[in-house]
């Protein structure tokens, strides 16, 4: 998963700026984040910080008010919504907080989805969806609708949803917030396995449990980058 | 009692709360009780209402049949029938008439009936003044006595109350008024508006031949419909067996009254019914998957209401009063539409549908409005009541919680379009099939030209008239004197034109058996030589009639193509012969040469194919056709301009002639043509709007559910949109969902077409039932309509922000 480009992500000057009803909201105020490729990244901060609106900007589902983002090499920042869903197919992949699995389809459909999307060819996808449920230990619920699998569980399939296609980054949104502690914690280590895989990986978290197993940890305050640290990692 | 006022209370404060929803299915059901509750004060005044008779389901017609069709009965065949039957009470004789009536301010021809002595005492109706007729009146020569209908006694005799007594002139001769009819007989059996009585002389009464006679019929007490027929059949084989020559093939049938009063009516009423029902039933569909959505909004306050102790039964109370109340308001609206509806009904529908005028919204109806409202109410209450008291109130009442109920709901709703775009289907392919109808019944050559053709009656009385060659000369005279009124191209007439009915006789072409088995019944019409000038009706063979076709010249007629056909089958009828309507001094035939065959006229209406026809001069017309035809024909002028124009002159020309004469029914032939288009027209304009309906509430349906399912997918598309779908996937996705409820939808709607539009079959002209190009078009353009209505919401979820993927409620 890792990737020659280096950094393979970079954020410079970047502002993010909500209009309603003749109120400014500066969500995000000059960001710059680098982020190398095979990194293993936590964004942190309290409450409406604009933890959310940095994550949503790196996963290309909204663009910034000033600033460039520059992808693999690529200047992403001024995509049109159509070029940024592509985008977005092929280089993210997303884990949310709320699992967002769709319930009216089974697991294995769930995990395709992103690749159907992609333009990949069903004998391409099946492998992938087979790979992946593999990894998070879950084969045998590839006939299962999300209603019948726990909460735990439910992540996990979101998390072979997120890197089946092979993406250049993983982005996770409190991965474990809508879990028990146990099933966090199993969800945790499935995205640090993933890590020592290679994977390039940025999680949201407020719980300073989870910010020992990431490398780095960059600490939001009121829309502002305050602070960038290496975590010393531990070790499962 | 409280229980019922607080929910009516909070139902009320409820739906005040959504003005809109309310407005809306308020509206709807207004429209929808309103038309059906119109549409069923038709249905009820023609078909159901009973006959102003007493015991009216006791009442038959009782009918001659032959080759397969009810015709009427002779004089003498009745009275053999009368003397010999064991099952009626009795029997009476009814003939259509028309006489000049004099004695009023305005000399006019009024449509009349002879009737047996005992045929008001059979109906059971009193007069209204004076009384009905005595036996001994119904005798020859005492028979100078008429009954007055209310409408007649009203508009030409301005309601005297001292009517009875007075002294009217019928076709010149004196009749003395002895009563007044009911207004309730009006317009009845055949619009007569007075009746005199048959008075049939001893030479009539043995008279098996001609065949004129209606006969009602009562059933005696316990006597069933079936044995009364069986007695009828072994009287119609007695007759057989004793006149053969004029019975050979004749049978009696018997037949309801009140069936045979609006029988051709029926099947069209019926359609229209269950047409105006489909679409109240489209529109409770929407209206329930509106309060469905409504309820799902609502889950929360129910759940209130359930953690609080409301049981199931209150819930569904509650729901349903909120229904009813909706439902009712509709209905009181929905009367109001009613009112107005049926107004529009009367003053839009065909002239000749009987008893539509007394159309109204009764007490009948208001029941039938009542128990629709009720019905409607809990037809789109009960699935939401269910469906609400259903909830689970832990689910709903978790923060952002997903109801366990919202899959079965949506299949409800999706359901409900289903049905709604099955039944739009139902109705686009009948009023399809009914346009086409029309449209071919409009393009049809009726055989003749009817444009710039002014048509009127003329009839001599019989005093004054009585030798056949007085009637002939009067009537040359008035050909004569109308061929020179200005304005006139050219002048005809005819014993019944195009459209007017008209008697039919029997007839033998040369070389068959001389007896009934080889009888052609066929149309006869009496013309002047310029008939068929007039009319422009094509000569296909031969020659038409000339001055010289009269007295003692060879006797001549002019066949149609059909009659053609059937007597002379492969080969040329011209100068062959045909024994008809007449027998010479020792009862021989008397042969008439075919002379000109015509093209078919269609002389019963556009939508009847022509018969075998055949046309005499009216110099050369058997002694006994005047009496057939009642010494009355219908004057033919064609002009260049409007044919109106000429009829002031016309009347003048006539009066030179016989200034007692009345020339009357009156019209262009043109406007005859077009009243005669009138029921189709009518109902297919009915079945098109209701069509139309149908289509516009289906798209709403469609749209309803795909937008709802849009809003309650939100987050799904969002989440679709952040794993990377594009656009159009999600146009596509949501579009796929609208294409299989209307996919789903049309087959079931077909099924249902190919079932119900067979009940159309005898309203469809050159269409069949399951016409392919009908029904293609109706799916083409459900089909259309449904994905429209689906692309509207599919543009907005294509709109969705994938952000709200990040959002956790």
């Amino acid at each position: 998963m890792a990737l020659a480009i280096d950094p393979l992500i970079r954020l410079n000057g970047i502002s993010k700026v909500f209009h309603t009803e003749e109120v400014e909201t500066h969500a995000l105020s000059a960001i710059d984040l680098e982020i190398r490729a095979g990194e293993y990244l936590a964004i942190s901060g309290p409450s409406g910080c604009g933890k959310t609106t940095l994550l949503s900007l790196l996963g290309l589902l909204d663009s910034p008010s000033e600033g460039s983002y520059v992808l693999a090499g690529e200047p992403v920042s001024g995509l049109s919504q159509a070029q940024r869903a592509r985008v977005r197919s092929r280089a993210i992949g997303f884990i949310f907080q709320a699992f967002n699995l769709i319930g009216d389809l089974t697991v294995y459909q769930n995990i395709e989805l992103p690749l159907k999307y992609r333009g990949m060819v069903p004998e391409e996808r099946r492998s992938a969806v087979h790979g992946a449920l593999d990894q998070v230990g879950l084969l045998h619920r590839i006939n299962h609708y999300p209603a019948q699998l726990s909460g735990g569980q439910q992540q996990r399939v979101a998390v072979a949803r997120a890197v089946a296609g092979r993406p250049l980054v993983v982005l996770a949104d409190e991965p474990t917030g809508n879990l028990d502690s146990a099933n966090g914690a199993q969800v945790m280590e499935l995205l640090a396995e993933l890590n020592r895989g290679g994977a390039t990986i940025c999680i949201v978290t407020h719980d300073p449990r989870y910010l020992d197993r990431v490398q780095r940890a960059v600490y939001l305050h009121d829309g502002r980058l305050v602070s960038d640290q290496p975590r010393d990692r531990e070790v499962a | 009692m409280d229980t019922l006022l607080q929910n009516l209370r909070f139902a009320f404060r409820s739906l005040r709360k959504s003005p809109l929803l309310t407005g809306a299915v308020v509206l709807t059901l207004a429209l929808c009780i309103g038309a059906t509750t119109a549409i069923f004060s038709v249905v009820h005044a023609v078909l159901f209402r009973p006959l102003p008779f007493a015991a009216p389901e006791g009442l038959l017609l009782v009918w001659e049949t032959w080759q397969g069709e009810d015709g009427s009965f002779s004089v003498g065949n009745w009275a053999d029938m009368k003397r010999a039957d064991r099952s009626f009470t009795d029997l009476v004789p009814m003939r259509s008439v028309s006489y000049n009536l004099a004695g009023t301010d305005s000399p006019d021809n009024v449509p009349a009936a002879r009737v047996g002595s005992g045929f008001f005492e059979l109906l059971g109706v009193r007069p209204a003044l004076g009384r009905t007729f005595l036996a001994d009146e119904d005798q020859p020569g005492r028979g100078n006595v008429a009954i007055l209908s209310d409408g007649l006694w009203r508009d030409r005799f301005g309601a005297d109350p001292n009517i009875v007594g007075r002294e009217v002139r019928l076709d010149g001769q004196p009749h003395t008024v002895i009563g007044v009819m009911p207004a309730a007989l009006d317009y009845t059996l055949m619009n007569e508006q007075l009746w005199v009585p048959t008075a049939f002389t001893p030479e009539r009464l043995a008279e098996h031949d001609e065949h004129f006679l209606f006969v009602v019929g009562r059933l005696k007490p316990g006597v069933a419909l079936a044995e009364a027929q069986r007695g009828m059949d072994g009287i119609a084989r007695w007759l057989q067996e004793h006149f053969p020559e004029d019975n050979t093939g004749r049978g009696i049938a018997i037949k309801p009254l009140i069936g045979e009063v609006v029988g051709d009516y029926r099947p069209r009423l019926y359609v229209l019914m269950g047409a105006v029902g489909f679409v109240l039933l489209i529109a409770c569909a929407n209206i329930a998957n509106l309060l469905l959505a409504r309820s799902a909004a609502r889950s929360r306050e129910i759940a209130i209401r359930a953690a609080v102790g409301a049981g199931r039964g209150h819930i569904i109370r509650q729901a349903l009063t909120e229904s009813l109340l909706l439902a009712v308001a509709g209905g009181v609206l929905g009367v109001m539409v009613a009112y107005w509806g049926v107004s529009a009904l009367i003053a839009l529908g065909p002239e000749d549908v009987p008893r539509l005028g007394s159309a109204r919204v009764d007490g009948i109806v208001l029941l039938f409005a009542l128990g629709l409202t009720l019905l409607s109410g809990l037809v789109f209450g009960l699935a939401p009541a269910f469906r609400m008291a259903g909830q689970f109130p832990h689910e709903a009442l978790k923060e952002g919680g997903r109801s366990g109920a919202q899959s079965g709901q949506d299949r409800l709703r999706s359901a409900l379009v289903v049905a709604e775009i099955a039944l739009a289907l139902v109705l686009l392919t009948g009023a399809g099939l009914l346009i086409r109808s029309s449209v071919a019944l409009s393009g049809t050559n009726p055989g003749f030209d009817p444009r710039g053709v002014l048509a009127a009656r003329v009839s001599l009385p019989s005093i004054g008239y009585e030798s056949a060659e007085r009637v002939q000369q009067t009537f040359q005279r008035i050909a004569d004197r109308l061929a020179v009124v200005p304005g006139v191209q050219s002048a005809a007439l005819v014993s019944r034109a195009p459209l007017e009915g008209g008697g039919s006789n029997g007839l033998i072409p040369e070389g068959r058996p001389l007896d009934i088995t080889s009888t052609i019944n066929s149309h006869f019409r009496l013309v002047t030589p310029t008939y068929f000038e007039t009319m422009r009706i094509s000569l296909v063979g031969g020659r038409t009639f000339t001055a010289e076709d009269r007295g003692a010249a060879p006797r001549v007629m002019v066949i149609n193509e059909t009659l053609a056909r059937q007597a002379f089958p492969g080969e040329s009828p011209i100068g062959k012969r045909i024994a008809c309507c007449e027998s010479g001094p020792n009862d021989e035939p008397l042969w008439k040469e075919v002379v000109g065959v015509v093209n078919d006229v269609r002389a019963q209406g556009l939508g009847e194919e022509s018969g075998p026809e055949f046309y005499l001069p009216m110099a050369q017309a058997p002694t006994a056709a005047w009496e057939w035809i009642q010494r009355s024909m219908t004057v033919a002028l064609r002009s260049s301009g409007d044919p109106m124009a000429v009829a002031g002159a016309a009347r003048v020309a006539l009066a030179e002639v016989d200034p007692t004469l009345p020339l009357y029914n009156i019209g262009a032939m043109g406007d005859r043509v077009s009243d005669s288009l009138a029921q189709s027209r009518f109902s297919t304009m009915l079945l098109t709007v209701f069509g139309g309906i149908a289509l516009l509430l289906a798209a709403i349906g469609v749209y309803g559910v795909i937008s709802y399912g849009v809003t309650q997918r939100t987050q799904e598309i969002g989440i679709r949109v952040a794993l990377g779908a594009q656009r159009n996937d999600v146009v596509g996705m949501v579009v796929r969902h609208g294409a299989l409820l209307a996919a789903v939808g049309l087959l079931v709607g077909l099924a249902g077409a190919l079932a119900l539009t067979r009940l159309l079959s005898t309203l469809l002209f050159q269409v069949s039932p399951t016409d392919p190009p009908t029904f293609a078009a109706g799916m083409a353009i459900l089909s259309f309509v449904a994905l429209l209505a689906a692309t509207l919401p599919a543009l907005r979820a294509a709109r969705v922000d994938p952000v709200v993927a990040l959002r956790n409620e």
